[in-house]
C-alpha cells in the first residue's frame, strides 16, 4: 500500500471509500483530540462563569441545552444535503453519511429534549408543554426514530438508500418550522438570542462558554460521523465477502 | 432552599447528557472495533472482494462503489 495511492488530490477523490477510509484514519485521532480540548475548555468555562441574576444556577443548563439543540437540526440537514447526494449523484458515501447520522442526531435531540425539560421545570414551572417548539422538536426525535427503524429493517442498503433519501427530503420541511416556531406561534420557548438579526442578545459571560461547548459538540458529531462512516462502510465489505464466500461454497457443491 | 433545589437540575442535565454521550460513543467505538474483526477474520480465511482481488499485488483496492 503506498501513499500516492491514498492521497485526496480533489472532493470527488472522497467517493472512494479506500480512499475515504485512509483519510479517516489520519483525521480521527485528531479530531477526537481537538473535541476533548473543547470539552474541557468548554465545561470548565460552564462550572466557573458566573449565575444569572435571574435564572441563577439554572443558566449552566444553557450550555449543554443549546448545543444538543443546535446538534440535533445540523444533523438533520447534514442527512438532507447527504439524501440530495443519493438522489442527484449517486455518491457512494452519500446514503452512508445519512444512515450513520441518523443515530447521533437522535442522541442529541434526546439530550436537548431532556435538558430543555429539566431547564423548564424550574423556569416555566412545567416539564413540558405542546407548544410549536418543543412539539416540532419532539417530531424530529420520532423522525430520527423512524429513520433508523427504517434502515434496520431493510436488508439491501442500496434499495433503502433511495426510499430513506426521499424520506428525509419531506422531512426537511421540519427543520425551519423548528427554527421559526418561536416568531410563527406563541410559545413558551425564548426567541432566538444568539443566532438573530442585530447579533446576539446573550453577555459575553455566558456566550463565551455557550460558543465554546457548542464548537465541542460540533467536533464530537463530526468525529462520531467520520467513525461511523468508516464503520458502515467495514460492515458493507462484510457483507460483500459473506456474499462471495456463500456463492463460492455453492459453486463448490455444484462442481 | 431554592438555589440547592436548581442545582439539582443543573447536575441531572448534565449526568444525562454524559450518560447519553458515553452511549452513543461506546456504541460507534463497539461497533467499529465488531467490525474491524469481522473483516480481519473473513480475510484470513481468504475471502477477497472482486476490487481487492483486481489490484495489483501491493496496491490498495480502490474501489468505486462500497459494497463490491
Amino acid at each position: 500500500m503506498t501513499d500516492t495511492s491514498l492521497a485526496i488530490r480533489s472532493f470527488s477523490d472522497l467517493a472512494n471509500p479506500a480512499k475515504f477510509i485512509a483519510l479517516a484514519g489520519r483525521l480521527i485521532p485528531w479530531m477526537a483530540g481537538v473535541t476533548a480540548l473543547l470539552f474541557a475548555i468548554g465545561l470548565w468555562l460552564s462550572f466557573t462563569t458566573d449565575g444569572d441574576y435571574q435564572q441563577g444556577e439554572t443558566v449552566r443548563i444553557m450550555y449543554i441545552h443549546v448545543p444538543a439543540a443546535w446538534l440535533s437540526m445540523m444533523c438533520y440537514s447534514i442527512m438532507a444535503a447527504s439524501a440530495v447526494g443519493t438522489l442527484v449523484w449517486r455518491h457512494p458515501l452519500a446514503d452512508v453519511s445519512a444512515r450513520v447520522a441518523a443515530p447521533l442526531g437522535a442522541a442529541f435531540t434526546f439530550v436537548a429534549l431532556v435538558t430543555g425539560s429539566l431547564w423548564g421545570k424550574p423556569m416555566w414551572g412545567t416539564w413540558w408543554v405542546w407548544d410549536a417548539r418543543l412539539t416540532s422538536v419532539f417530531i424530529l426525535f420520532l423522525m430520527y426514530l423512524g429513520l433508523i427503524a427504517f434502515n434496520r429493517a431493510m436488508d439491501d442498503p442500496s434499495r433503502a438508500a433511495r426510499v430513506s433519501a426521499v424520506m428525509i427530503l419531506i422531512g426537511f420541511v421540519n427543520i425551519p418550522i423548528i427554527k421559526f416556531s418561536v416568531d410563527w406561534f406563541n410559545t413558551l420557548h425564548q426567541p432566538a438570542s444568539v443566532v438573530r438579526m442585530g447579533g446576539p442578545a446573550v453577555d459575553s459571560e455566558f456566550l463565551r462558554p455557550l460558543l465554546i461547548m457548542a464548537a465541542a459538540f460540533t467536533m464530537l458529531f463530526f468525529t462520531l460521523h467520520m467513525m461511523a462512516m468508516r464503520t458502515e462502510i467495514w460492515r458493507r465489505r462484510v457483507a460483500a465477502m459473506r456474499r462471495i464466500a456463500a456463492r463460492s461454497a455453492a459453486a463448490g457443491q455444484e462442481g | 432552599m431554592q438555589l440547592a433545589h436548581n442545582e439539582g437540575y443543573v447536575l441531572a442535565s448534565y449526568a444525562i447528557t454524559l450518560v447519553a454521550m458515553i452511549v452513543i460513543i461506546g456504541w460507534v467505538l463497539l461497533d467499529s472495533r465488531g467490525r474491524q474483526r469481522e473483516l480481519k477474520r473473513l480475510e484470513e480465511t481468504g475471502i477477497r472482494r472482486r476490487s481487492a482481488r483486481t489490484a495489483a499485488p501491493g496496491e490498495p483496492a480502490t474501489e468505486k462503489t462500497i459494497d463490491a
